[in-house]
C-alpha cells in the first residue's frame, strides 16, 4: 500500500507523523561514521533506545505536564546491570541511530535499511559480544530484523540477562507493605517473537521481590491483549478504548503496580493514566504504571549510578492542560 | 508538539565533588546519561525539524475529492481522518418510481491537509487527490502557482499630485500613460 515512489502529489503516499518521527527519520540522512571515543570498552553493550525522546515528545511526561518518566529506564537498567556484575558499554545515541523499528513497521523500508546498515557497522566496529536492550521493540528489531544473531552477536532483553545472572533482590523488611503486581506482556518481545520469547524471565524476577505477589491479568502470555497502539502510528478513540480495557483488567485484579517491559506500552498506559488521574471523583486505576526495570531498581539499595533525569527544582506536577501552542 | 516549557536549563550534573575518588564507571555512566539527555533536548529545540514538519503537514497543496458515484458510504475515511475533514451527507436520489437516500462522504476542504490517508483506506477508490486552489502540478510535484508580479505604479504620480489636487482633469501633459484607461469608458456607453 505504501510506496516510496515519486508520485504526482509528492513523495509517495505517506501519513503525517508526530515530530518524534521527523526527529528520528532525520537521523538517517547523515550516515557518515563519526569519530567514536568510548571511554569504557566492554563486550557487553547496553542500548538505551529513544527513551529521552519520548520524554521530550509526550505531553504527560515528567518534563512536560505529567509524571510518566521514560528516562528512568536508562538509569534503572544501568543500576540493575551493575548489580549483577556487568559494567556495560553504553551505545550512546550521539553515535548510534534509532534502531528503526517504527520506520520498518510503518513501511519506510529504505530508512530502516539505512539505519540498520549504519548501526550494524558500528556495533561490529566496537566489538560487541552481547547487546542488552531494555526495550521490547529493540529486542525484536536487533534480534530478528538486523540478524545480529547470525553474525555472532548475542541480543538479549534485560530481563533475560538479569535472570540468567541471578539477580538477588534483598528482603524488603518486616514492615514492607504487601503489593500486588500485574505484568503486561509486550507484543514485540512475546507474541511477535517467533524465537526466544520473553515470557518467563520477567515473572521470575517479580517473584524474587519478597513482598510482591504476581497476579495475572485476564489475558496473559500468548493470549495477552495489546496495550492499544503500535509504533505510535495513530491514536484515536478506538485505540484508547483498547488501552482502557487493558487497564481495567488491572483494576479488576486489584493490582498496585502495572508493569511492562516496553517503553511504548508505558507511554500509552501513562497517557491514559494521566488523563484519568485528574478527573475528580474517579477512583479507577489507582495504581502505578512503570517499567519493570524501574520496579526492580527501586527495590535495590543504593542510588542510581547515572544520576537521574529528574529536574531537581521540580517538586510536583504542574496543573493539567495544554499551555500554549495548539 | 510537546513544547518543553517547564524545564529550566540543564540539571547541572555535578552536585558534589566528593573527597572519595569516584568510581570511573560511575563517572562514565553519569556523563553519558547527561549527554544523551541534553542531546534529546537539543534535537527537540531544533526549529528546523519543527518547521519541516509543519511544512510537511500543512504545505502539501493537495486536497481530497470524493467521487459520489463510487462512494458507498462505508465511512472508513471518516474513521481514519485525523483532522476531522470528512463528514457524512445523506444524498437524496429520485427515480421515476421512488425516491431514496444514500450516505456519501464529503470533504471539508478547510480542514483537509492533503495527507491522502482517506485515499489509502478507501476500499473502492472513490477518493482522489487534487491540487488546492493556488497550487498546480508541475513536473510531478505540487508547487505553488507563481503569483503575477505586482502591477507597477503607472507613470510618475508624485509630481502632479501635490501640485493640483482639486483639479482632476487638469494634467493632459502626461504622455507615458498607456491607452487602456481612456478607451474603456467610451465604448461602454454604446
Amino acid at each position: 500500500m505504501m510506496t516510496t515512489d515519486e508520485t504526482e502529489y509528492g513523495p509517495g503516499r505517506t501519513i503525517p507523523h508526530p515530530i518524534l518521527f521527523r526527529v528520528l527519520d532525520s537521523e538517517a540522512e547523515d550516515t557518515t561514521v563519526p569519530e567514536i571515543q568510548v571511554e569504557q570498552k566492554s563486550e557487553f553493550a547496553y542500548y538505551p533506545g529513544c527513551v529521552d525522546y519520548y520524554d521530550m515528545e509526550m505531553q504527560f511526561s515528567h518534563v512536560n505536564y505529567g509524571d510518566t518518566n521514560h528516562g528512568i529506564i536508562f538509569d534503572s537498567s544501568i543500576k540493575l546491570l551493575r548489580a549483577v556484575g556487568i559494567e556495560p558499554m553504553i551505545l550512546d545515541r550521539s553515535f548510534m541511530k534509532c534502531c528503526g523499528h517504527d520506520q520498518l513497521w510503518q513501511g519506510k523500508v529504505d530508512v530502516f535499511e539505512t539505519m540498520r546498515d549504519y548501526n550494524t557497522k558500528i556495533i561490529k566496529m566496537l566489538g560487541v559480544k552481547t547487546l542488552v536492550t531494555s526495550c521490547a521493540e529493540g529486542y525484536r528489531t536487533f534480534k530478528l530484523d538486523y540478524g545480529l544473531e547470525k553474525q555472532g552477536i548475542r541480543v538479549v532483553h534485560i530481563t533475560q540477562i538479569l535472570y540468567e545472572r541471578g539477580l538477588r533482590v534483598p528482603p524488603q523488611g518486616e514492615n514492607a507493605k504487601k503489593i500486588r503486581v500485574a505484568y503486561q506482556d509486550p507484543c514485540r518481545s512475546c507474541r511477535q517473537m517467533p524465537v526466544d520469547p520473553v515470557y518467563e524471565e520477567p515473572r521470575e524476577l517479580i517473584k524474587r521481590v519478597d513482598n510482591a505477589e504476581l497476579v495475572e491479568l485476564k489475558t496473559f502470555r500468548a493470549d495477552a491483549q495489546c496495550c492499544g497502539v503500535a509504533q505510535m502510528m495513530y491514536c484515536n478513540d478506538k485505540t484508547k478504548g483498547l488501552t482502557r480495557k487493558r487497564m481495567d483488567e488491572a483494576d479488576d485484579v486489584d493490582a498496585d503496580y502495572l508493569l511492562t517491559a516496553c517503553p511504548k506500552c508505558l507511554t500509552h498506559f501513562g497517557c491514559l493514566h494521566h488523563e484519568n488521574k485528574w478527573k475528580p471523583g474517579e477512583e479507577r486505576q489507582a495504581y502505578r504504571v512503570m517499567d519493570i526495570t524501574q520496579f526492580l531498581a527501586e527495590r535495590l539499595p543504593g542510588d542510581y549510578p547515572t544520576g537521574s533525569n529528574v529536574d531537581p527544582k521540580r517538586k510536583e506536577a504542574p496543573l493539567p492542560g495544554r499551555k500554549g501552542g495548539w | 508538539m510537546a513544547a518543553p516549557t517547564t524545564a529550566p536549563p540543564p540539571p547541572a550534573p555535578a552536585p558534589a565533588a566528593p573527597a572519595v575518588p569516584e568510581d570511573p564507571h560511575v563517572a562514565y555512566y553519569r556523563k553519558v546519561r547527561q549527554m544523551n539527555w541534553e542531546l534529546a533536548k537539543a534535537r527537540y529545540k531544533d526549529k528546523g525539524v519543527k518547521a519541516r514538519t509543519q511544512e510537511y503537514i500543512r504545505g502539501r497543496g493537495t486536497t481530497a475529492i470524493v467521487d459520489e458515484e463510487v462512494c458507498m458510504g462505508c465511512m472508513h475515511c471518516f474513521d481514519n481522518c485525523a483532522f476531522e475533514a470528512i463528514s457524512a451527507l445523506e444524498r437524496k436520489f429520485s427515480l421515476p418510481d421512488y425516491t431514496y437516500s444514500s450516505r456519501k462522504a464529503t470533504i471539508i476542504v478547510e480542514n483537509c491537509v492533503g495527507c491522502e490517508k482517506c485515499a489509502i483506506v478507501c476500499p473502492v477508490d472513490a477518493i482522489n487527490m487534487i491540487t488546492k486552489f493556488g497550487f498546480q502540478s508541475k513536473e510531478g510535484k505540487v508547487v505553488e502557482i507563481e503569483k503575477p508580479a505586482p502591477p507597477k505604479p503607472l507613470g510618475p504620480p508624485a509630481a502632479p499630485a501635490p501640485a493640483a489636487p482639486p483639479k482632476p482633469a487638469a494634467p493632459p501633459s502626461v504622455p507615458p500613460k498607456p491607452a487602456t484607461p481612456p478607451p474603456a469608458p467610451t465604448p461602454g456607453g454604446a
